[in-house]
């Protein structure tokens, strides 16, 4: 069985659009929420249904916490597929907002 | 494990505990050591406030945890009589040539393999409770 894809809520397209932002960068779960405004416990849930989806590849942080002083991160990167898969997501996400609001507008506001 | 760096203020451990206990098992680990690492890095008042934020979301992400692990375990692993040990078995011959004639009980909702009674003929379809 796989897992269903994920609603794509406000929250969600949210995060998925930080990730996609700078693909290539990784990010941690605060630095996902203070580029979203999300709090902590919207963005792990939805990241954690991205790994499910196979879209997120998560790693600790390659450093030695004492060099440090302080404990590693858990960092966070879309993958190949999960780069198309979230731009496809976003897109019929976008795709039916525009619907549902072009039914929404009256007809004479159609340009 | 040794906490290496500053530590969470008490309230916020402590609601860090909780949201702990409601995630999986096998996911407790990883979610402690990250969340304190993301507490640890706020001010005192905002590691309150964050770690009750988590405490909101645990179960959505306690959620999300599970269906990674039903996506991998297969779909039935839901049922609620497999979870109170009620699985319904069949017999299922050997995929193994050699141990042909010789088969087990699996379970048909959930996939749970059990050998079959050490006497008697193997029943076609045994109900059963599982043993845990």
């Amino acid at each position: 069985m796989s897992v269903p894809p994920p609603r794509m809520t406000q929250t969600t397209q949210a995060v998925l659009r930080t990730l996609l932002d700078e693909p290539e960068k990784q990010l941690y779960g605060l630095e996902i929420c203070s580029a979203t405004g999300l709090p902590s416990g919207t963005v792990h849930p939805i990241l954690a249904r991205f790994e499910a989806l196979g879209w997120v590849d998560s790693a600790w942080e390659q450093v030695d916490p004492r060099e440090q002083g302080r404990p590693r991160r858990r960092y966070y990167r879309l993958n190949a597929n999960g780069i198309g898969m979230a731009r496809d997501a976003l897109a019929r996400a976008y795709e039916t907002r525009t619907r549902i609001v072009g039914r929404l507008r009256p007809a004479g506001d159609a340009v | 494990m040794a906490v290496i760096g500053p530590r969470p203020v008490l309230p916020a451990r402590w609601l860090l505990g909780i949201v702990v206990i409601v995630l999986p098992a096998h996911a407790r680990d990883r979610y402690r050591e990250e969340f304190r690492t993301e507490l640890a890095e706020l001010s005192v008042a905002a590691q309150v406030v964050q770690a009750f934020s988590l405490l909101v979301g645990s179960g959505a992400l306690r959620v999300a945890l599970s269906s990674r692990e039903v996506s991998t375990l297969g779909n039935s692993r839901r049922d609620w009589r497999c979870r109170l040990g009620r699985h319904r078995y069949v017999g299922r011959d050997s995929d193994n040539p050699e141990m042909r004639g010789v088969g087990y009980l699996q379970c048909i909702r959930c996939g749970k393999r059990r050998d079959p009674p050490s006497y008697g003929v193997m029943p076609a379809v045994a109900l059963g409770r599982g043993g845990g």
